[in-house]
């Protein structure tokens, strides 16, 4: 007896001091019982809630709807809450509202039945749970943001993307019209130039019978004249050539002492006052597989900056020498050579050495000479001292 | 009997200017300005040697 009473005192001990709230209610849904925990967790005194219907715990649809929940058990058994428990909200004396977690277990006690409700309470557990969704939408929203600016990196780089093939497009255009223009006034210029040309040699006939050596040496001055602006036009229209891919070598057999010879003897009626071009070539062979065309530009070229940079009263040097799988061309002067500061520029387009003075030029015979070489695979050097003089060599591989 | 010379030129200048210096060098020179001209006199009157301008209209 006694142990029952203390069994009865230490159950109550532990119902009044649980952490979980425990009410229970008879068969119509009234309160019959409720401990600490649960008066706390609604905010009610125990009286307030004793002997009422368990609903007034409940909000809205709950509420009126509790009632019809227990008949519901009652006629058909089959239990909704009763022994497996779910999350519902509760309502408090001030209105407010939580959720908590509903254990419903029906007990048959003295005759009668009679529901036990332990209540636990959710709110933290939501709270955290709330605060893990926002912070899920937070990173979500994140992730969209740094999308977005990702996106709109990546936009911005499609724009310049497209931004640098416009102006590559408009630098296409503006080159192919710089062509244009460059072909179209050099060949407009040349003709009118043709022209006047013809018209000083026509002068020069017609004075001779005047024997006035002033009309000779202006006559010359004219020819001389248009001269320097032919090579200047023929360099621009070959530099055009170049640029647009239009120079196509064709490498034929050819003797290479006869076109020497040929060359050699064209220069020595350009070149000054005793300019002695003296031409030698080594080696038992003299046939060579190049592009005829472009050798005899390159070598005119090489030539007349020689006889150009050059004295009176000097010797021209033109060597070939085929020797082993190797053909060398050799133009050497006595001239005013090119300042060491200035070698590593020679080949630049438009680049002039800075001791020619007033000596003509478009700084383009260079270049024209090693662009025609390394189409025809050979490749162009020289050796310089100033005031002593320059030596040219073109190396073709005969292989 | 000099040679006789045809000049094909476009450009009135050279032209003129050619036939001059022909004429002075002792040749028989007729000229035309474009293509179908100088075929013309070409087939009228054979000539030794055509000095023919390229690139002229009526030149193909």
């Amino acid at each position: 007896m006694e142990s029952i009473m203390e069994n009865a005192a230490l159950l109550k001990a532990i119902i009044e001091n649980a952490i979980d709230g425990i009410l229970t209610i008879d068969e119509s849904g009234i309160v019959e019982s409720i401990n600490p925990a649960a008066t706390k967790l609604f905010g009610y005194r125990p009286d307030e809630v004793i002997g009422k219907n368990v609903s007034m715990l409940m909000p809205q649809p709950y509420r009126v709807e509790h009632d019809g929940y227990i008949h519901r058990y009652q006629r058909t058994g089959v239990p909704h809450i009763i022994g497996t428990g779910r999350e519902v909200i509760g309502l408090r004396k001030d209105g407010t509202q939580f959720p908590f977690r509903l254990a419903v277990s029906d007990v048959d006690f003295s005759g009668r039945k009679i529901y036990a409700g332990f209540i636990h309470d959710l709110s933290r557990e939501k709270e955290a749970e709330e605060k893990l969704r926002d912070y899920a939408a937070h990173l979500e929203e994140l992730v969209e943001e740094r999308t977005h600016s990702l996106k709109e990196s990546v936009e911005a780089l499609q724009q310049a993307k497209e931004e640098v093939s416009l102006s590559l497009e408009k630098e296409k255009e503006l080159g192919q019209l710089k062509s244009r223009f460059v072909s179209m006034a050099s060949h407009e210029f040349r003709t009118p130039l043709s022209a006047i040309q013809l018209s000083a040699s026509l002068i020069d006939k017609y004075a001779e019978n005047f024997n006035n050596p002033n009309i000779a040496k202006h006559v010359a001055k004219i020819k001389n004249a248009i001269g320097n602006l032919t090579t200047i036009l023929n360099d621009f229209l070959s530099l055009e050539k170049l640029e647009a891919g239009k120079v196509e070598p064709a490498f034929t057999k050819f003797d290479l002492i006869k076109l020497a010879e040929e060359i050699t003897e064209e220069m020595q009626i350009v070149a000054k006052e005793n300019q002695n071009i003296i031409y030698q070539h080594t080696g038992t062979t003299s046939v060579v597989n190049l592009d005829q065309n472009l050798l005899k530009n390159c070598i005119f070229n090489l030539i007349s900056n020689a006889i150009k940079y050059s004295g009176e009263n000097t010797f021209i040097e033109f060597n070939t020498e085929i020797a082993g799988q190797q053909c060398i061309i050799t133009v050497k002067d006595n001239g005013i050579g090119i300042p060491e500061a200035d070698q590593k520029y020679m080949f630049e387009a438009f680049f002039r050495a800075h001791n020619t003075g007033n000596i003509p030029g478009t700084g383009l015979g260079l270049n024209i000479v090693a662009r025609y070489a390394s189409l025809m695979n050979g490749k162009v050097d020289f050796k310089s001292v100033v005031n002593h003089g320059t030596s040219f060599t073109i190396l073709f591989s005969l292989t | 009997m000099s040679k006789k010379v045809l000049v094909i030129e476009d450009n009135n200048d050279i032209r003129e200017n050619v036939v001059e210096i022909l004429e002075l060098a002792g040749y028989s020179v007729e000229a035309a300005s474009d293509g179908r001209a100088g075929v013309d006199l070409a087939l009228k009157n054979i000539p030794d040697i055509i000095l023919c301008d390229i690139m002229m209209p009526g030149a193909e």
